[in-house]
């Protein structure tokens, strides 16, 4: 992309000189050294998806319906230049972005250094669209807590992590829904350690939507005050932005988080009866660690989650004091039967046709709009 | 003006299904007792279950003499044990004797049955069981003691027992099975059905959506016809852009056969039973055409489906207004189209709805 030379360092630049001078999207992480500290409202930005196949025929289709401009830059496979058509704020709204694999397999990053305008008008609505071919994975929030005390394990003594900021949801009392949202959405502002802030949640259950951290320097030997030398933002639906510390973050956050994604979508793998020959696989299950179903409101406020599951239709054999419904997904053609039998856990029964893409939308629509659980095969 | 105090309300269809996939479960619950009983020594005791095998009479059989027998279920433990089951998960009224067909149909299987997976297909002595809502039971073992009391029927020569089957709820949902009346062989296991055993509902939870008898609501059929086979296939179908529908080519031959891999039995073997049947289908589809969801082509066995993304609301509640749909048809009046009308006025509505639920933030 033609852009007129800088007279400071341009991240922007810098980021798309060296990604599109590298050979192979595998050699990506090895420029992350090389970029220095960005500039307020600059960040490195990823996207964690799961993908099989080829994602230049999915973005070329996307992009027609998304109403976005895109072209392989320099005749790469992996590199493609994106512009929002028609708007007013051209240069906001174009960018370079890049399609890296991940750590572990069918994972892939969407990257780019970019302001967030671009992030979320053009990058985010491509992989929005991409589903199913390409999906963003889903975070829970023992996984965000896990990888945030994995990066300050792994940090000098003299640093900290610290959350900065962070929207929080929490399920409204039953009194007060009628008509209205099960849940009430907080933004708070703290400067917080990360087991403090993960531990408030737990006590009030509000589960973050997405929050900012700071990895924080200590003044002098002796003092008791720290300052922020690199800032990074996750968001539970497979997104982590950082604007320093690239290497770290990488490694710590966004590979642990991606590490736990490819574990459950590789759960995922050879689950609908028709792949598996007729022999239909044993269901799956989301145990909660406590007899949540034991109140029948609960039953009742499960059902009426999965009513609004999106782009499905549902047909509902039973609601009470069982649940029992089949969900079918147009995005792909997948359906799952969910049942409801103990107190705590719901079933998933893959249906003829079932995809790692499906499950995984299905699950992370039950974590995120009723709670989240640990998933895995069930067994008697 | 036509009268439609006689359409069960949806609660009622769903029942109807409820009843229907208990009965599954029942037989499948049967079926778990016995291989655990059998396993417990032994892991890899050979087994054998059949949900609708066909039976040969023998010339003593005192109902139907060297006829055919199906049961719903003949299980085969090695070569030296086996059990017929049939299930009533309903049973009307005993009005006009009615229990009598019933009490028939176990007296058929009390005969030196051929067909089992012996060299010699029989297998002596069979047990018979008639698994049975707790409703019905208790009644229903007095009502065939009676009938032995009075020298009405003879006693039975082969092993034979009454087992009620019912779920309940506990800390989570059991399926309860008990005998309440005669006997099994070996006595152990006729004592631990006596004892009653609990199994758990998750742990029957299989892909068997069908058995040797067909739903009693034709909307559980069109479900599981629209959910996992029409929403799998509209994937790449064509989209007829005035009607706002993709049209899916339908082969009612194949898609029997589809059904039958993916919930019910197929098997090329001459004595196993193959369901869902054809027929079950076609009335499944012919309950679609009436809700302008399906047209039947010229070609006998070629239907399309006009699939619509049905968002926003409990598909149930639509299919079964294939009932009213082909009431008001019956009657002479333009009710039909009006129905017509109104369903597809209420399908714009939920998927306005839906669609702005599922825009893009």
């Amino acid at each position: 992309m033609a852009r007129s030379a800088a007279p400071k360092y341009d991240p922007i630049q810098a980021f798309e000189s060296w990604v599109s001078s590298l050979s192979s999207p595998n050699k990506f992480f090895g420029i992350l050294p090389m970029l220095k500290k960005f500039d307020d409202h600059i960040q490195l930005r990823e996207s964690i998806i799961y993908h099989k196949g080829d994602f230049s025929s999915v973005i070329e289709r996307i992009s027609r319906i998304a109403k976005i401009e895109v072209h392989n830059y320099n005749s790469s496979p992996w590199l493609f230049s994106a512009r929002i058509i028609g708007e007013d704020f051209p240069e906001e709204n174009e960018g370079l972005l890049a399609f890296i694999p991940g750590k572990y397999p069918n994972m892939y990053r969407v990257i780019t250094v970019s302001r967030s305008l671009f992030w979320a008008n053009v990058v985010r609505k491509l992989v929005k669209r991409s589903y199913p071919e390409a999906m963003r994975v889903f975070f829970k929030q023992d996984e965000i807590h896990d990888a945030l005390k994995i990066l300050e394990n792994n940090t000098e003594n003299n640093l900290r992590i610290h959350i900065l900021d962070g929207t929080l949801k929490a399920k409204r009392d039953t009194g007060q829904n009628r008509g209205r949202s099960q849940f009430n959405t907080d933004r708070v502002w703290r400067d917080q350690s990360v087991d403090e802030m993960f531990e408030e949640a737990l006590e009030k259950n509000q589960w973050f939507t997405s929050l900012t951290f700071a990895i924080q320097r200590k003044s002098g030997k002796d003092s008791q005050n720290y300052f922020t030398i690199a800032k990074g933002k996750i968001s539970k639906f497979g997104e982590v932005y950082c604007d320093f510390y690239f290497e770290e973050v990488e490694e710590f956050i966004i590979t642990t988080l991606e590490g736990y994604a490819s574990e459950r979508l590789e759960l995922y793998q050879m689950r609908g009866i028709r792949e598996r020959d007729y022999k239909p696989s044993p269901p799956l299950e989301i145990k909660y660690n406590i007899d949540i179903f034991d109140e029948v409101e609960e039953i009742r406020r499960f059902g009426r989650t999965m009513v609004k599951y999106p782009d499905s239709s549902i047909a509902v054999f039973h609601g009470n004091p069982y649940y029992h419904a089949n969900i079918a997904d147009f995005a792909d053609g997948s359906s799952f039967d969910i049942w409801i039998l103990s107190p705590d856990r719901v079933l998933i029964a893959p249906q003829a046709r079932s995809t790692p893409q499906a499950l995984e939308r299905i699950t992370s629509y039950i974590f995120y709009q009723f709670r989240e659980g640990v998933v895995k095969e069930y067994a008697e | 003006m036509p009268n439609e105090s006689d359409i069960p309300d949806v609660d009622e269809i769903r029942q109807k299904i409820e009843e229907y996939e208990t009965t599954i479960m029942g037989l499948r619950a049967i079926c778990k007792v016995i291989s655990d009983h059998y396993k417990a020594d032994n892991p890899t005791t050979p087994l054998h279950i059949s949900f609708g095998r066909r039976m040969t009479t023998s010339s003593a059989n005192c109902v139907h003499p060297n006829n055919t027998a199906t049961p719903d279920a003949v299980i085969q433990i090695e070569d030296d044990w086996g059990m017929v089951v049939e299930a009533k998960r309903t049973m009307p009224q005993n009005n006009n004797d009615r229990w009598r067909d019933t009490v028939d149909q176990l007296r058929k299987y009390d005969d030196n049955l051929l067909g089992w997976w012996t060299q010699s297909g029989e297998l002596i002595p069979a047990n018979i069981t008639l698994l049975i809502d707790v409703d019905r039971s208790i009644d229903f073992s007095r009502y065939v003691q009676s009938l032995i009391d009075n020298g009405e029927i003879s006693a039975f020569q082969n092993p034979t027992s009454i087992i009620e089957f019912f779920k309940k709820q506990e800390v989570k949902q059991f399926l309860h099975v008990r005998q309440v009346w005669g006997r099994l062989e070996p006595n152990n296991l006729s004592q631990k059905l006596e004892g009653g055993k609990s199994i758990s509902v998750e742990g029957l939870i299989d892909g068997q959506r069908f058995y040797d008898q067909e739903p009693e609501a034709v909307e559980y059929t069109m479900v599981l016809l629209w959910q996992t086979v029409f929403t799998e296939r509209y994937i790449g179908a064509k989209f007829d852009e005035s009607a706002k529908v993709w049209l899916i080519d339908v082969d009612l031959d194949e898609l029997t056969e589809s059904l039958q891999k993916l919930y019910g039995q197929k098997s090329n073997e001459a004595r196993e039973r193959t369901f869902p049947r054809r027929k079950w289908i076609q009335k499944a589809l012919d309950a679609f055409v009436l809700l302008d969801f399906a047209f039947h082509l010229e070609e006998k066995n070629k239907y399309v489906v006009k699939f619509k993304r049905l968002r926003g609301g409990d598909l149930f509640q639509r299919f079964y207004r294939h009932r009213i749909s082909a009431k008001r048809k019956d009657a002479p009046t333009n009710f039909g189209q009006l129905e017509l009308f109104e369903t597809n006025k209420l399908d714009q509505i939920l998927i306005e709805k839906d669609e702005d639920v599922n825009s893009d933030d």
